[in-house]
C-alpha cells in the first residue's frame, strides 16, 4: 500500500508529509512538480502558472516509484509506493483524508494545513497503519482525536481559557472508544438526548441535457435519502417506502430486469440502480420483508442512495435561447424560461448561468423578473429568480458589447457551452418514491419520538440546456 | 491560536540559543513546547539542519511527555524521522516509550498503540530486541486495537530487516498466523495485510487461504469496519477454489459489496468476483445477471470524482479486453462532457471505441464527430483516428465512418486533414478501390499538409496509387523539392514512393528525371546511412535490368487482417488478477512494471476452467490488429532492420522481396515483438505519435 502521504502546495512544494514504509527517497517529491508537467497530455506545456490543467492522469510511474495524486483547492495530496498497491484502496483513502480534515478544520488549504500541523500528524498517525488504511469514519475519529482543531474562522477570537499552562491540547478520556472495536461501529452505547427526533430527507438531485427544442436527451435522478436522529440508547429504525419503488429497488439489488416485470405486471415502472444503504442496514432483511431496518448512527447520515433512469420525465423548464450577432460587435441574447409543471407547486431560487463570450462590454438587461448579474472570470450571466410558480413565463434580453477584437472561435467556442441552471423545490420528488412510514423503537428506553419527513428536488451540477 | 505564524524557516542555532534562554524561566513549559513545534515545522519543511537538536528533543521528551500528550507525539514524530541520524538518543529514548506502553497498556490503548508503532519505525536493534517481547504481550491483549496494532509492527520488522535478526522471525510469523484466527476480524484484516505484504517481496513465503477460512472471512466482512473489507477482499485472492460450488458460493456473498458506498470496496469486490468466475463453468449461466449487476456498480463509479472515475475507466478497458461478456455498459455514459478533464476523456475515448459495434455506430459516429469539431485540437485529432480506426474495425459501417470522415474534410481545417491524411491510409488498405474518393479529396488540399507523419502518410499513397491520381507526379516533384529538410521517415517514404511511381508508369519522361535527381541527392548529398544506403540498393537494382522489378518494390500489399491472434492467454489472466492495482493503470503485466516482483498468475485447481467469455459484441482481435498496425506509422521497422541492410546486398530475389515488404511499412517480424511493449499499445494507441 502507500509508503508516503504528502501535502503539497500549489507549486508542488511540501507543507507536511507522513511516511510510513520508509522506501521513498525525499528526492521523489522533489520531482513531482516537473513529472506532472512531462507527463502532462496537454500541448501548451508553456502552461503559465497552474500545474495542473487536468492534463496529467493521477497515477503515473517514474524511476520505480508510483505517484497516486488528487487535487483539493490549492493543494495537491500525494501518495507515493514502490509496490504493485491496491491503487483503488490508496486513492479513495486520500478522498477521505480530505473529507476528515475537511471535518476537522472546516476548509482543507495551505493555509489551515500549517495552523493544525500537530492535530494532522495525529490524524494521518491514526488513518493509516504501516500504509493501509485503518479509520476514515469522522464520527469515531472525533470521538478519541479532539484536540481543538484551530479553523480559519475563529481567527478573531480568543481561544477558550486553559487548564494547565502548556496545555492548549484538552484531550478527553484517552480510551479507544468502544465503536473502535465494537460490533456495531458506527454507534456507541449510552447516547443520550434530552428530546428524541429524527428527521427523514429525501432529496433528488436531476442532472438533465435537454437541446435546444426542448427535448430529452439524457436524465438521470440522484436521490438520497438522509437521515438525522437525536435519539437515545441503541434505537431500532424501520423505514417503509411505496411498494412500487421497494420491488424495483429490490430488484436492482438482484439485477433483475425490473422493466419486464413491471410491464407484465401493468404497471409503470420505475428505473432503479445503483440502490446503496449506509452500512447499518441489514441487507438480508431488505429482500425477506421489503422493509429497511437499521440501527442509526447519531447525527447525520446518508441512509440510502439511488439513482432513477427516467426516459419519460418532462424538463421542468423550458428554455427559449435566441441569440443575434451585429457584425461581431454587438450581441442580443434572448431567454425566455417557462416553468412547466403544475401551478400549486413552485421553485425557488432558480438560477440560469448562461455563457456569453469572453470579456463583453457593459452590457445591458431588459427583463421581466428577478435580477441579472455579469460574472467576467465564468464568462456569464448569471439570472436569479427568487421563486417561480408553476406555468409561468419568464423572458430576458441581454445586449452585449464584445471587445474590439474577437476572435471567431471564441464566439463559436461559447455557443458550444450549455445554459446551465439550479433550483430547488420542495414537496415532491420525481422518482415516485414515496415514504410510507419510519418507526422508532428503543427495546430498553421505550420513549416516544417523532419522525419529520421531507421531500426535495433540486439541480444536480448538469441541468443543462444546449443552445444549438 | 494558530500555528500557521511558526510555519517559518528558523535556523536550528537559532531555536538553540531560545532553547537555552528559555531553559531558566518558569513556564519555562509553554515556551518549550512552541520551540518543539518550530523543530517540527522545520521537519515538515525538509530543513534537515534541526537533527542537531536531537538530544534536546529527547530531553524535553522525557521532561513532559508524560504530562502533555502533544508534546509527546512531537517528539516521537521526530525520533521516527531522524533515528537514522542519531541513533545514540534515540536509544536512550526507548526506554521513555517501553515504559510509555507498559503504562498505558492498561488504560489509554490510543496511547500504547502510539508507543508500540514508534518503537516498531525505529529500526535500530535495540529497538528490535525490545519490541520481540512486547509484541509478545500485545498479541496476547484483550484489546483488539493493541492486537491489530501488534500485527502491522510484526510487518514493519520485517520490512526493516528480514536479515539482520533472523532469530526471531518465525516466532513473529507464527504470532501472526495465530492472529489469523483472531475472534476480531480487523485483527484478522491486519494480520493479512501484515503477512500479504512479508510474502509480497520474499520467494520463500506464500500466503495461502483455506476453504473454511475464506468462507468464514466473507461471511464476517459485513461487520468489519471499510478498509478491513478491502483488506480480507483482497487476501480472497490468495484462496483457490477447489470445486466449482465453494467458488459459486463465494461471488453470491461477495455481489452485495459491488453495491458499496466506498468506490475501493465496489472494485475490489469486482476484482474477487472475476478471478473467481475462473473456477466456475459457464459462469453466466450460474449467474445471469451478473453483467447488469457489474455494469451498475461500474455507473455507480463513474460518479465519482474523476480520479476514481479515471482508474474505473482504465479497469473497465481490461474488462472490455479479455471478457467483454461479463459486462452490459451503455456507451452513452463514457460521452465526454464539455468540461471533463483531459485525461478523463481520453479514457473514454478508447472506451468509446472498444464499446462501438454496428448496433450503435450511428450513435457513436454522431458523438465522435462532434468531438471532432470541438476546440482542443489534441481531443479532434484523437476522435478523428477513433473514426477511422472503427472504419478498419467495423467492416459493415465503414462507409458511415468515411463518409464522416468525408464531411469533416470538406471543412478544409488543417490540422483535421492532416489526421484524416493519416488514417485514409490504413482505411484504404483494407478496403482497395472503395473509397477511392477520400485519396481525391485529399490530393486536393495537400497543401495544407504541414506535419511529417502526415506528409508521410500522403506521399506513401501517391506512390501506392501513382497511376490513378492524376496530379500524382506533380505532387511528387513539389514534396521532392524540399526533400532535404525533411524528416528521414518522411525522406525514406518518399524516396520508396517515387520508385513505386516510377515503376508503374515506366515511360513517363517527367518521373525519370525526378527518380534520377532523388537518387543523386541521396547518394552523394545525404550523410544519413539508412537513406543513402536505401538509394544506393534502389540504384543497383534498376541498373541489373531484373525483369520483375516491379515485384520487389511495388509488391502486391497483402491486405489488413482481422484474424491475428489476441493477447496470450496468460498475459489477460495476469491482467485479470491485477485489476485494481497499479498494473492495471499502465495496462501492463507486473513484471514489466515492477521488476522485483512476483508474477501473478492462477493456482491450478480441479475447478479451473479457462472459459472464453471474449464473445461478446466486440470482436477483439481486431483490436489487436489495429494496435500492431499502429505502429507502424513509426517506422521502427527500419532501423530495426539497417543493420544487416549490408548483408543482404548480396540478394537472392526473395531476400529483396523480404526486405522492402519492410520498407513499405508492412507488419514485420519486428512489430510481432509488440507484445513487449504489452498492452501498452493500446494506451498509445489513441495518443499521438510525437
Amino acid at each position: 500500500m502507500a509508503s508516503v502521504v504528502y501535502f503539497l502546495d500549489s507549486r508542488g512544494r511540501p507543507l507536511l508529509h507522513r511516511d510510513y514504509k520508509w522506501d521513498i527517497p525525499t528526492s521523489a517529491v522533489e520531482k513531482f512538480p516537473i513529472l506532472l508537467l512531462k507527463n502532462s497530455k496537454s500541448t501548451n506545456v508553456e502552461a503559465d502558472s497552474g500545474l495542473d490543467d487536468g492534463a496529467t492522469a493521477p497515477v503515473f510511474n517514474d524511476d520505480g516509484i508510483n505517484y497516486i495524486y488528487l487535487t483539493h483547492k490549492n493543494l495537491y495530496i500525494l501518495a507515493m509506493t514502490r509496490e504493485d498497491a491496491n491503487v483503488f484502496a490508496v486513492l479513495c483513502y486520500l478522498h477521505s483524508l480530505v473529507r476528515v480534515l475537511e471535518g476537522y478544520m472546516k476548509s482543507l488549504e495551505e493555509e489551515s494545513i500549517r495552523d493544525n500541523f500537530s492535530i494532522i500528524y495525529e490524524l494521518l498517525d491514526e488513518m493509516m497503519d504501516f500504509g493501509v488504511p485503518q479509520i476514515t469514519d469522522q464520527k469515531i475519529l472525533k470521538e478519541y482525536i479532539t484536540q481543538e482543531s484551530f479553523t480559519l474562522k475563529t481567527m478573531l477570537r480568543p481561544s477558550g481559557s486553559k487548564k494547565r499552562p502548556g496545555a492548549t491540547t484538552v484531550f478527553k478520556q484517552r480510551v479507544a472508544p468502544i465503536a473502535v472495536t465494537n460490533a456495531i461501529s458506527w454507534r456507541s452505547p449510552g447516547i443520550k438526548h434530552k428530546k428524541n427526533e429524527a428527521y427523514l430527507d429525501v432529496i433528488e438531485s436531476i442532472d438533465m441535457l435537454v437541446n435546444s427544442r426542448n427535448q430529452l436527451l439524457s436524465s438521470e435522478i440522484h436521490g438520497t435519502i438522509q437521515l438525522k436522529s437525536f435519539l437515545s440508547g441503541m434505537p431500532e429504525l424501520v423505514l417503509g417506502l411505496n411498494e412500487r419503488f421497494m420491488n424495483s429497488c429490490i430488484d436492482s439489488i438482484k439485477g433483475n430486469d425490473t422493466i419486464s416485470r413491471a410491464k407484465i405486471a401493468g404497471k409503470k415502472p420505475i428505473e432503479v440502480e445503483d440502490v446503496k444503504f449506509h452500512q447499518c442496514v441489514r441487507l438480508g432483511k431488505i429482500e425477506a420483508d421489503k422493509m429497511i431496518s437499521f440501527i442509526p448512527p447519531d447525527g447525520e447520515c446518508t441512509l440510502m442512495t439511488y439513482r432513477v433512469h427516467s426516459p419519460t420525465l418532462k424538463p421542468l423548464f423550458l428554455i427559449d435561447y435566441k441569440m443575434r450577432n451585429h457584425s461581431n460587435t454587438r450581441l442580443e441574447i434572448m431567454v425566455k424560461v417557462k416553468a412547466n409543471f403544475k401551478p400549486r407547486i413552485s421553485a425557488r431560487r432558480l438560477q440560469i448561468r448562461i455563457p456569453v463570450p469572453r470579456d463583453i462590454d457593459s452590457p445591458k438587461y431588459h427583463y421581466n423578473k428577478g435580477n441579472l448579474k455579469y460574472l467576467p472570470n465564468e464568462s456569464a450571466v448569471l439570472w436569479k429568480i427568487h421563486k417561480i410558480d408553476g406555468g409561468k413565463e419568464y423572458v430576458m434580453i441581454a445586449e452585449l458589447m464584445l471587445p474590439t477584437v474577437t476572435d471567431d472561435t471564441d464566439l463559436e467556442k461559447f455557443r458550444k457551452i450549455p445554459l446551465n441552471l439550479k433550483f430547488e423545490m420542495q414537496g415532491f420528488v420525481t422518482s415516485g418514491l414515496q415514504v410510507k412510514y419510519l418507526k422508532i423503537r428503543e427495546p430498553k428506553l421505550n420513549y416516544q419520538s417523532y419522525p419529520y419527513v421531507r421531500y426535495i428536488t433540486k439541480s444536480s451540477d448538469h441541468y443543462d440546456v444546449r443552445v444549438k | 491560536m494558530g500555528d500557521a505564524k511558526l510555519y517559518t524557516r528558523v535556523k536550528a542555532s537559532d531555536i538553540l540559543t531560545e532553547l537555552r534562554n528559555y531553559e531558566k524561566k518558569p513556564r519555562s513549559g509553554v515556551y518549550q513546547k512552541t520551540i518543539l513545534k518550530k523543530i517540527i515545522v522545520n521537519l515538515s519543511i525538509g530543513d534537515n539542519e534541526v537533527i542537531i537538536l536531537a538530544s534536546d528533543v529527547v530531553r524535553i521528551l522525557f521532561n513532559m511527555g508524560y504530562e502533555d500528550l502533544e508534546v509527546k507525539n512531537m517528539c516521537y514524530l521526530y525520533l521516527i524521522t531522524y533515528w537514522k541520524h542519531c541513533p545514540k538518543e534515540a536509544i536512550s529514548a526507548l526506554r521513555f516509550m517501553v515504559e510509555d506502553y507498559k503504562r498505558n497498556s492498561d488504560t489509554s490503548v490510543i496511547d500504547a498503540c502510539a508507543a508500540l508503532k514508534t518503537i516498531a519505525s525505529i529500526q535500530l536493534k535495540a529497538y528490535i530486541d525490545a519490541l520481540t517481547p512486547l509484541l509478545e504481550d500485545a498479541f496476547n491483549d484483550s484489546n483488539a486495537s493493541i492486537r491489530r496494532t501488534a500485527a502491522y509492527c510484526v510487518a514493519m520488522i520485517f520490512k526493516s530487516n528480514e536479515v539482520e535478526n533472523p532469530g526471531s522471525s518465525p516466532k513473529l510469523l507464527q504470532m501472526l498466523n495465530d492472529a489469523l484466527v483472531d475472534d476480531d476480524l480487523d485483527v484478522v484484516a491486519a494480520a493479512l495485510n501484515s503477512l500479504g505484504d512479508i510474502t509480497l517481496n520474499t520467494d520463500k513465503l506464500k500466503l495461502s487461504t483455506d476453504k473454511e477460512h475464506a468462507l468464514k472471512l466473507t461471511e464476517g466482512m459485513a461487520s468489519c469496519q471499510e478498509w478491513c473489507q478491502v483488506s480480507i477482499l483482497n487476501a480472497l485472492l490468495t484462496f483457490v477454489p477447489q470445486d466449482h460450488k465453494i467458488a459459486a458460493d463465494l461471488i453470491d456473498l461477495i455481489l452485495p459489496y459491488l453495491q458499496s458506498d466506498n468506490s475501493s470496496i465496489a472494485l475490489n469486490a469486482l476484482k474477487v468476483i472475476v478471478y473467481f468466475s475462473y473456477y466456475i463453468n459457464n459462469v453466466l449461466d450460474v449467474f445471469p445477471s451478473l453483467p447488469q449487476s457489474i455494469s451498475a456498480a461500474i455507473s455507480n463509479l463513474m460518479l465519482r470524482p474523476p480520479e476514481v472515475q479515471f482508474l474505473a475507466m482504465r479497469n473497465v478497458i481490461l474488462l472490455l479486453l479479455d471478457k467483454p461478456a461479463l459486462l452490459d455498459l451503455d456507451i452513452r455514459m463514457f460521452f465526454c462532457q464539455y468540461d471533463d478533464l483531459l485525461y478523463i476523456k481520453d479514457t473514454k475515448l478508447e472506451i468509446i471505441f472498444l464499446l462501438a459495434n454496428e448496433g450503435n455506430m450511428d450513435l457513436v459516429l454522431t458523438e465522435l464527430q462532434e468531438y471532432a469539431m470541438e476546440i482542443d485540437i489534441q481531443m479532434v485529432r484523437k476522435s478523428i483516428r477513433a473514426i477511422g480506426n472503427l472504419a478498419v474495425k467495423i467492416e459493415p459501417t465503414s462507409e458511415k465512418c468515411v463518409s464522416v470522415l468525408a464531411d469533416l474534410l470538406s471543412e478544409s481545417i488543417p490540422y483535421v486533414i492532416e489526421e484524416i491524411a493519416i488514417i485514409t491510409r490504413d482505411i484504404l488498405r483494407k478496403y482497395p478501390g472503395t473509397f477511392d474518393y477520400l485519396i481525391d479529396m485529399l490530393v486536393d488540399r495537400v497543401s495544407l499538409i504541414k506535419e511529417s507523419d502526415a506528409k508521410t502518410s500522403i506521399i506513401w499513397i501517391l506512390g501506392e496509387y501513382s497511376s490513378s491520381i492524376s496530379k500524382s507526379v506533380t505532387l511528387l516533384k513539389q514534396f521532392s523539392e524540399t526533400f532535404v529538410e525533411e524528416s528521414t521517415e518522411t525522406q525514406l517514404t518518399l524516396l520508396t514512393a517515387i520508385m513505386k511511381a516510377h515503376t508503374c508508369q515506366p515511360y513517363n519522361k517527367e518521373l525519370h528525371a525526378l527518380v534520377e535527381d532523388i537518387l543523386e541527392v541521396t547518394i552523394v548529398d545525404i550523410d544519413n546511412p539508412d537513406l543513402r544506403e536505401r538509394g544506393l540498393f534502389y540504384w543497383r537494382l534498376l541498373s541489373s535490368g531484373l525483369p520483375n522489378i516491379i515485384d520487389i518494390i511495388k509488391p502486391r500489399l497483402p491486405t489488413l487482417k482481422n484474424d491475428q491472434a489476441a493477447l496470450p492467454n496468460h498475459m489477460r489472466e495476469e491482467l485479470d488478477l491485477c485489476m485494481g492495482s497499479i498494473a492495471s493503470i499502465y495496462l501492463r503485466p507486473v513484471k514489466q512494471v515492477f521488476r522485483h516482483c512476483k508474477p501473478r498468475t492462477l493456482s491450478d485447481s480441479p475447478a479451473l476452467v479457462r472459459q472464453d467469455l471474449s464473445n461478446s459484441r466486440l470482436s477483439n482481435p481486431l483490436y489487436n490488429n489495429r494496435r500492431s498496425t499502429l505502429y507502424r506509422s513509426r517506422s521502427s521497422t527500419l532501423s530495426s532492420n539497417s543493420g544487416s541492410f549490408r548483408s543482404r546486398m548480396a540478394f537472392t530475389s526473395q531476400r529483396v522481396n523480404d526486405l522492402t515488404i519492410n520498407e513499405n511499412n508492412q507488419p514485420s517480424p519486428a512489430e510481432n515483438n509488440s507484445e513487449s511493449h504489452g498492452l501498452s499499445g493500446i494506451m498509445r494507441k489513441l495518443s499521438l505519435k510525437k
